[in-house]
This record gives C-alpha cells, sequence and structure tokens, in this order.
C-alpha cells in the first residue's frame, strides 16, 4: 500500500533506532538515511536526535502510536501498524495488526474521542498495549503521499519542499489525516490553512524562493546534548536554473572538536570547514521556543498575540552575542563606527532596537488610518518585465501585474484572504489608476480602504538588504532600498496613506533622523 | 410634533451589515415609505476624520442606502458631514478619497464648507462670500442663530447613517449627535454665556449648553429615516480608535423612522435605561414629550432576547491608566472633560516611549487640584487649572545655595564639626510646568506645546504623529478655514 522507497527508508530509520540503544551513538555516526519525505541524505543519528527532541514537543510526548489506514468511504479499515516505542518519537519497531481487530462505526467521525478510547481500551485486552495517539490516514492520503514520494530521491530539494507543502495543505484542507490527541501544530495548520481560503502556499514560497539573492550560510544550532550545522546555500547552476542545497552535519564531520573551543573559534572553524560567507550561531532551544510560541497563537491571529510575536522576534534580535551571533562580526556592532555615526546625528544601534515600543506604534498606525476592519487590496507588479516604463506610465499598473490579493481584516485580525483574478482590475478603455480600480471592485468588494502596490523589485532588495545583509552596514544600497519606496513604480498606496505621504516628502537623511530615535532607544546603558 | 403611534423602528441581525440595511427597510415598509420619486434625498453620516471605521461611518452600509434611494426612484443623492475639528472637509476627504467612491455609487459627496473651492485662487473673497451665503442659510432656533447648508434644508428627504461608537460625554453617539455635525465645527462651539466661573463649572454650564444646543439643532431638520449602525461598536475608549478601543461585533442595525425612538431602542438593546442618557432624556422631553420606550413600535427582534453588554468610556479622568502619568482632578465642567479625555488617551496610545522617556508627569486639571508629588512635568489642562493653582505651593521650587547642599551632607554624615551655618534657601519659579491654556484647550495646540515642552529629542513618536496631523490640519489650511468661517 505504501510506496516503496517511502517504505525501505522507514524501514532503515527504524532499524537504526532499535540499535542505538545497545551502542554508543558517536560509533555509528556513518550511517546515512533519507528525512522521509525529502530527498535530503543525513547521518542517521542526526535524524535520531531531531525525532527525540521534536516529535514530543510538536506532536506527542508518549509512548506506542498506532496508525490506521481506512478507506475512503469510511467503510473498513486497511491497515493497522503499531509502534512500541520506549521513548516517545523514537520509532523503533513495526507491527503489523489484523485489521479486523478494531471495528469501525458510522458515528465513529463524529465523536472522535470516544473512539480512540475504544482503541486503547482493545489494543490494552489485545496486546498490553497501551496507545498513546493515534494517526489515521485516508486511502486517498495515501495514494497522494505515494505519488509524492514516487520519484523523491531525483527531486531537487526546493522542488520537494514545494511539493511537501502542498501535500500538507492538500491532506489538511481535505481532512485526510488526522492525529488524535490533536498536537497543537495540527490544529495551528488547520486553521491556518482554512483562512489561506483555497490560496496555495507552495505558490508563495515559490515567489519567495526566486526573489532570493543566491547565498551560502552556515547555523551552528547549539544545545547541551548535540550540536548541529546546517550548511544552507542557493547556487546558480551550470542550467541556469537555481539549486537550493541543504546539509545537516555535526561537528566529528566537519572534523572540529569543540570541546575547549570557545564559540567565537567555533564559528570560525565552521566558517573554514564549509566555506561560507557568512556563520550563525543560534540556540536550539530559542528557535524551538519561537516556534512553539508562533504554532500556539490562534487562527485568525489576533493583534495582540501578533504584537506580542512581533516583540519577542525583535528582542531575539537586538540579543546579539547573548541568543545569536554571526561571524564575521557586523561592522555595525562596533562601538567606535556607532560612535561616529551618532556624532553625524544617526543613533543606529542594533542592540537597543525599541523592540518594546515598535509593534505598538505600527499597529497603532494601521489601526487609525485603515480602521478595525478594513478591505485592502495588494498588486503584486513586476516592473522590470516591462521594455520601457515611461512611455507606459498610464498602464504600467496593468502590464506589470502578477498578482492580486485581497485581505479582509476585522477588529484588526486579518480574517480572509482571497486571490484575485488581475484581469477583472484592469480595463482596455478606462483609466487604470488606483482609484478607478478602486471604483471598478465596489460590486464585487465593496468598499476597499486601501491599494498597495508593491514590485517584485523592492520585495528582491528588501530580502537582500535588511533580511540578507541585516546587520551589515551597506549605506549606499540600504539607501537605494529607501528610495525605492519613495518612488510610485515600486512601491504604492491609495490613498496616500499619512505616514507615506511624510515619508515621501522628507529627504531620505531627513526620515532617518525622524524614524531612528523611533527605532532605536535613546540611552545606551 | 409628530403623531408618535407612527414612530416604528426595526431590530435586525444579519450576516451582514449591508444585508441588515435591505431587511430592516424591507420589515419598515421598504424604502418607498421613505423615499419618493423624485425626492432629493440628503445622507448624513460621520466623518470625524481621516481614520478608518468605525471613527466614520461604515462606507459599505452607505453604499446600500444610496442603492436603495436610487432603487426608490430619487433625483439626487448628496451626501456629507461636517468633520469633528476645526479642519476643512476637502482635507479629510483627499485623504481618504472618497469622493469618487460616492460619485460611482451615484451620489454627490457634498463639501458642506465648501472647502473644495475656497481653497482655490482663482476665487476671490467677494466671490466666496457670495457662495457662502448662496450655500448656507441662517435659521434661528430659540434665539440661537445656526449656518445651515441649504443642500440639507433644501432636501425633500433627510436621512441619518449612524455608526454607534461609546462616547465620553453621552455614553454613546447617538443619531441625535450625528444630527449636530450638519453645522460647522465652529458653530458647535460652545461660547461661556454666564461671567461666575464657579457656576459655570459647577453646574456644569458646559453641558447644558451643548444638549441645548444638539436638540436645537436637530429640531432644524429631522431625518425621516435613522440607521443606526451597532453591527459593530467601538467600545471600551471611544469614537476615535485609541490603545484601549475595541470592536466589538453584535451584528445587530438598528432603522427607524424617528431619531429620538430609534435612540431609545438603542439604549434599551445596550441595557441602559432613559434616565442612564441626559441627552436623550432631555431630548424626549423637549421635542416628544410623552414617547415612553413600551410604547416605541418595534419589529424584528424581540428586544427581550437581545442582551449587548458594552464596556463604555472611563467617566473619571482618573480612571484613564496612562504610564508614567499621575492624574489628579479639581473640579471641572464637561468642555475640559471631554477635551482631557481625548488628550490622555492621545498620549497612552501614541506616546508609549515617549512616556517612558519622561517619567514622573503630574496631569492637573479643573479648580483646585491637588497638589502633584512630584515638582517636575506639571501639565495644568485648562484654564481653570492654570488659574486656580497660580498661588500654590508647587508653582516654586527650592533653590539651595552650594552650601546649604554641603550642610545637608555633612548633617547626614554626622560631622557636626564640618557643619557651619545654615545656607541660603531661595525659593524660585518651577519652570518644569506646562500650560495650556483654553477653556477647553485645542488638542492640536496641546500637541504643539507638549513637543515644545519636552523636546523634540525626548518625544520622538509624538514628533512623527504630529508630522502625520499636520497633513490635515496645519496653520495654513486652518487660517484658510478660520478665514472662511469668519466672514
Amino acid at each position: 500500500m505504501i510506496n516503496n522507497k517511502f517504505k525501505d527508508n522507514w524501514r532503515n530509520i527504524l532499524e537504526f533506532n532499535s540499535k542505538i540503544e545497545i551502542w554508543d551513538r558517536s560509533k555509528i555516526s556513518e550511517e546515512e538515511v533519507r528525512i522521509p519525505l525529502t530527498p535530503i541524505t543525513i547521518k542517521a543519528s542526526i535524524l535520531y536526535y531531531l525525532f527525540e527532541i521534536l516529535y514530543p514537543k510538536f506532536i506527542n510526548d508518549q509512548q506506542n502510536i498506532l496508525d490506521i489506514i481506512i478507506s475512503d468511504e469510511e467503510k473498513e479499515i486497511l491497515g493497522l501498524y503499531l509502534y512500541q516505542t520506549s521513548k516517545a518519537g523514537i520509532h523503533e519497531t513495526i507491527q503489523k495488526l489484523p485489521n479486523d481487530i478494531i471495528k469501525l462505526h458510522k458515528k465513529d467521525y463524529e465523536n472522535i474521542d470516544k473512539f480512540f478510547k475504544r482503541i486503547q481500551e482493545t489494543m490494552m485486552k489485545k496486546n498490553s498495549v497501551r496507545i498513546s495517539s493515534i494517526r489515521m490516514f485516508y486511502k486517498e492520503g495515501i495514494n497522494l503521499l505515494n505519488r509524492y514520494s514516487s520519484d523523491i530521491e531525483e527531486k531537487s530539494i526546493e522542488s520537494s519542499v514545494f511539493k511537501i507543502i502542498e501535500l500538507i495543505q492538500t491532506l489538511f484542507e481535505k481532512n485526510l489525516f488526522l492525529i488524535y490527541p490533536e498536537p497543537t501544530i495540527c490544529r495551528f495548520l488547520k486553521e491556518f490553512f482554512l483562512t489561506l481560503n483555497n490560496i496555495r502556499l507552495y505558490k508563495f514560497f515559490k515567489f519567495l524562493y526566486k526573489l532570493l539573492p543566491e547565498f551560502n550560510l552556515s547555523f551552528l544550532l547549539s544545545s547541551e546534548k548535540q550540536n548541529i550545522i546546517l550548511h544552507l546555500q542557493k547556487i546558480k547552476s551550470n542550467l541556469e536554473k537555481s539549486n537550493l542545497r541543504l546539509e545537516l552535519k555535526t561537528f566529528y564531520e566537519l572534523g572540529i572538536d569543540n570541546k575547549a573551543l570557545n564559540r567565537k573559534v567555533l564559528l570560525n572553524k565552521i566558517q573554514e570547514s564549509l566555506k561560507t560567507e557568512k556563520t550563525y550561531f543560534i540556540k536550539q532551544k530559542d528557535l524551538i521556543s519561537i516556534f512553539t510560541d508562533f504554532i500556539e497563537l490562534l487562527v485568525p491571529i489576533k493583534k495582540e498575540n501578533l504584537k506580542f510575536l512581533f516583540q519577542e522576534l525583535l528582542f531575539g534580535y537586538r540579543s546579539f552575542e547573548d541568543h545569536w551571533e554571526l561571524m564575521p562580526r557586523p561592522l555595525i556592532y562596533n562601538s567606535l563606527i556607532r560612535f561616529l555615526l551618532r556624532l553625524l546625528g544617526f543613533n543606529y544601534n542594533l542592540r537597543k532596537i525599541s523592540h518594546w515600543s515598535i509593534p505598538d506604534l505600527i499597529f497603532d498606525l494601521l489601526d487609525s488610518f485603515f480602521g478595525l476592519n478594513s478591505k485592502v487590496l495588494v498588486l503584486f507588479t513586476d516592473v522590470g518585465s516591462l521594455k520601457k516604463l515611461d512611455s507606459e506610465k498610464d498602464n504600467y499598473l496593468k502590464n506589470s501585474i502578477k498578482n492580486s490579493l485581497f485581505l479582509e481584516i476585522e477588529n484588526s485580525t486579518l480574517t480572509n484572504l482571497k486571490l484575485v483574478s488581475p484581469e477583472s482590475l484592469f480595463s482596455n478603455t478606462e483609466s487604470n489608476s488606483l482609484e478607478s480600480i478602486r471604483s471598478r471592485c465596489i460590486k464585487e468588494f465593496g468598499f476597499i480602504t486601501a491599494i498597495i502596490v508593491i514590485d517584485n523589485t523592492l520585495i528582491k532588495y528588501f530580502i537582500e538588504d535588511f533580511i540578507y545583509n541585516h546587520s551589515k552596514f551597506a549605506l549606499t544600497s540600504k539607501l537605494k532600498m529607501l528610495k525605492m519606496v519613495k518612488n510610485e513604480y515600486y512601491f504604492n498606496i491609495f490613498p496616500k496613506f499619512p505616514l507615506y505621504k511624510v515619508i515621501k516628502k522628507r529627504g531620505i537623511f531627513s526620515n532617518l533622523r525622524l524614524f531612528l530615535p523611533i527605532l532605536i532607544d535613546k540611552h545606551e546603558f | 410634533m409628530k403623531d408618535q403611534s407612527n414612530f416604528q423602528v426595526a431590530v435586525i441581525k444579519g450576516n451582514t451589515p449591508e444585508t441588515s440595511v435591505f431587511e430592516g427597510i424591507k420589515m419598515l415598509g421598504g424604502i418607498s415609505n421613505f423615499i419618493n420619486e423624485g425626492d432629493n434625498v440628503f445622507i448624513k453620516f460621520n466623518l470625524y476624520s481621516p481614520e478608518g471605521f468605525p471613527t466614520n461611518t461604515n462606507f459599505d452600509i452607505l453604499g446600500a442606502v444610496i442603492n436603495l434611494c436610487k432603487e426608490a426612484g430619487a433625483n439626487k443623492i448628496s451626501i456629507g458631514s461636517f468633520p469633528a475639528f476645526k479642519v476643512p472637509i476637502k482635507a479629510i476627504s483627499d485623504l481618504l478619497r472618497i469622493e469618487k467612491y460616492f460619485n460611482t455609487l451615484g451620489a454627490e459627496f457634498v463639501f458642506l464648507d465648501n472647502s473644495n473651492l475656497y481653497g482655490k485662487k482663482e476665487f476671490t473673497i467677494e466671490e466666496l462670500k457670495i457662495i457662502k451665503s448662496k450655500s448656507l442659510s441662517k435659521v434661528k432656533v430659540n434665539d440661537k442663530e445656526f449656518l445651515v447648508p441649504r443642500v440639507i434644508l433644501e432636501s425633500d428627504k433627510f436621512i441619518s447613517v449612524n455608526q454607534v461608537n461609546v462616547n465620553p460625554l453621552f455614553k454613546l453617539n447617538f443619531s441625535l449627535l450625528n444630527s449636530y455635525s450638519m453645522i460647522s465645527t465652529y458653530n458647535q462651539e460652545i461660547e461661556k454665556t454666564t461671567e461666575n466661573k464657579s457656576e459655570y463649572v459647577s453646574l456644569d454650564k458646559y453641558k447644558q449648553e451643548l444638549k441645548t444646543k444638539i436638540i436645537d439643532v436637530f429640531t432644524i431638520k429631522q431625518p425621516k429615516l435613522v440607521i443606526n449602525d451597532l453591527f459593530y461598536i467601538l467600545e471600551g475608549a471611544g469614537p476615535f480608535i485609541y490603545k484601549d478601543s475595541n470592536l466589538k461585533k453584535t451584528e445587530y442595525l438598528v432603522i427607524g423612522n424617528n431619531s429620538i425612538a430609534t435612540d431609545i431602542i438603542t439604549l434599551k438593546m445596550l441595557n441602559l435605561e432613559l434616565e442612564d442618557c441626559d441627552l436623550i432624556l432631555d431630548a424626549r422631553n423637549k421635542i416628544s414629550y410623552e414617547l415612553k420606550p413600551s410604547e416605541i413600535k418595534t419589529i424584528g427582534v424581540d428586544l427581550k432576547d437581545i442582551d449587548i453588554n458594552i464596556e463604555f468610556c472611563a467617566t473619571k479622568l482618573e480612571d484613564i491608566d496612562v504610564s508614567n502619568v499621575s492624574i489628579r482632578s479639581g473640579r471641572y465642567c464637561s468642555g475640559c472633560f471631554k477635551q482631557a479625555y481625548h488628550l490622555l488617551n492621545f498620549m497612552k496610545t501614541k506616546m508609549i516611549k515617549d512616556l517612558k522617556y519622561n517619567p514622573r508627569n503630574s496631569f492637573l486639571i479643573g479648580e483646585n487640584p491637588p497638589n502633584p508629588n512630584n515638582p517636575k512635568n506639571i501639565i495644568l489642562f485648562g484654564d481653570c487649572a492654570i488659574n486656580s493653582t497660580k498661588e500654590s505651593d508647587f508653582r516654586k521650587v527650592i533653590k539651595k545655595s552650594k552650601k546649604s547642599i554641603k550642610n545637608d551632607v555633612n548633617k547626614k554624615n554626622n560631622n557636626k564639626s564640618k557643619a557651619s551655618k545654615e545656607g541660603k534657601i531661595k525659593l524660585k519659579k518651577n519652570e518644569k510646568i506646562l500650560e495650556l491654556e483654553g477653556c477647553p484647550p485645542d488638542i492640536f495646540s496641546c500637541i504643539d506645546f507638549m513637543i515644545k515642552y519636552y523636546g523634540k529629542i525626548n518625544v520622538p513618536n509624538l514628533c512623527l504623529f504630529n508630522k502625520t496631523i499636520k497633513l490635515w490640519s496645519n496653520r495654513s489650511i486652518r487660517e484658510k478655514l478660520d478665514i472662511w468661517e469668519a466672514f
């Protein structure tokens, strides 16, 4: 029933997991397996470790799991597989059980808790095993998994990432898969996909991936138990096609003896060994904590929760050399440079980002102009695809539009998302100004509070200058990006938001003088 | 007085505000019961400031009402309002860009203050005077003169579409208050009529005058169709969007053929008695004396089945919890209360960082307020607070000579040999006082004074907000409006 490639790889993982308690972990680190549902091959011991820390945290922290495969009509059980786990999350053995030991009733799907308890009792009676969790797959879900896994080894990492996102979205949207008791992550994903309103998430990631610059980064994900080195690369292959490379390694594999070495030396050694441009140090527990906080949010995400998460992220960002570190050390953290900048009137201290006030300020600005309830149309353009920009001034939007997204916000909470066909927004005979577009949309959407136009080039520069090179003191490229925000071809908002009007009216340095005191705390100590 | 037996109010619970409008009007006999073919209709809505919903009316509801008027065969549909501040309507309309929206729907957005004209250079002052006299008409009610736009007076049918939000003075923004902004903000101002300041405050003459004025303006032109939009209510702090504001979804709409009746039913729905709201009580007593809530014919949802509890605005200024600000009130009138309420909420919402940079502020309001705990950063709000504290202790601070400071240190250290004769202690004027003049003070001026007092570097957030406010309320814009209003 299950695809052989998937099955074989899964058996290898189980075999490894069953041996690891007997042997010493470091001695068997040469064995390699594929991360399930991906083409990424890693050391089996790293995968073991990932299951050991992630599965109990996000799925289920108790032992013994039962996989149930049921027919699409919900009439019969097609497969029962028992995993007796001595450690939560570590799958060691698989046992096929007779399908008829559990009877399916019509009402089982209406009251899953009752069904689960019945399974627990049956398993206790017949196999003397206490089940802590069930994973139910519909036949259609298994078919989807099989189709996806058929050529998994040949797939590039990026395409497998997009496909797995699509697979997960389909499984949750069609309710083809469930875990009971339901983990928070499943609840979050279900609610999140519901809000997406059939918008395919993988397309969004594909769009972002295209805009990502080439990079070669490594991350030292540290923990007391097991340090992991993530090597992530986006390179241009000979086929003029971008490729993503991802490797998970240990110090042992890189030949680094991490004992008695301080963090900075370790980061330098990793950078030298993997020949990366930058090496980050991040604590595994911080990553897990942020991710846990994120999935614990109820979707639609309320403004207050979003503010809190934003504050947490900003706080993390300002904790340089405490919660995270970067090698080579960015110049902006050099006290002398900061002092010189301050003499020029710019207080640019990233360690003093006002994490406590920025979220409040941003949400207040949005609330007061857009209102607590609003409808916003976002147009994504690609001005770069136009041959001549000036001659097409009136129609540049129509010719450069790539995607349009309609957002509905209720009490400052995003409640509805909808993709809009760009054709329905533009006219061949009438004006295509943003005001005309708003008038044209009245029938379909009612009063649109604002239309925002964002060009791909701006997003690309934003990712490059403010995300990839976030700590780099590259004044010219950062100023160039800020200048683009003022250029209506790259960014526009209708009606002109008072804050945007203020930004447009002022020069870049004048804007920096206005905004830096808001973004950065005044006191150095 | 209208025959009260005809007062009808429909209470509708629906999926969307637009469908509720259609359903409610259908319950009241259809739009033809209100609008005849060929009628010139004026729709009055809330256009307080260049902010989004619910500060201003829901534009989708306005769209539904315009469509219904068109359906009834209205000849001309005009729509408009005066804003909450002394700013030209054009300044707000330009930021929200609503003129074309209404045009597309088939209604004309009317600049009731002619601000679309008086900003243009091609008009001379004489021409503008003629325009003003042609567009506004003097109406006398109870010996008071009001300048009312002719487009409202001459309309065949007047409709009020009102967003219900909490209000610091009258608990809620009733349709009666929506009618009040059919006259300009200048015309809405309350002039001090009594010489006796103490009486003015103790009898709260401001509120009495205001209520009388609201009721007088209401009698000039009463709406034939009233919509109180409660589908979403702004609770906690309002009617503008503040940090403590919350939008509560009730899914109810109240539609009636009389403002007072519709407002009374709205009160009842929110578990309020007529006595809880003096404005509506006064209006009922003056205009439709015998109208009792039980006598209003209600259709649609049974009022017994409705239980909406909302959080009203703070009734005491001390209840507004602004960080690093200690609020100390003496006796104040409603005028100062209203303005202080808005200023304190503004500070709480927009000045989070600024107040952290400037700790230990004291906000003194009213006659004879208690002394502040700290002699620094004392904000005296309004003429009453300024004048009644002229001789207060905090007006002067002790300036010690170096010698007396040395003595204090020596005494503390029990070093008697070094302690010499007492040094000189002088009293000097406390410079750390910010006086916000006015009766009541103007919020925009208050912001300017605060920036000047604290210094730009210490109030970065306030500077940014001030820059955005200046886009629609700067000196030149307000000067033009002042000249126009002075004609």
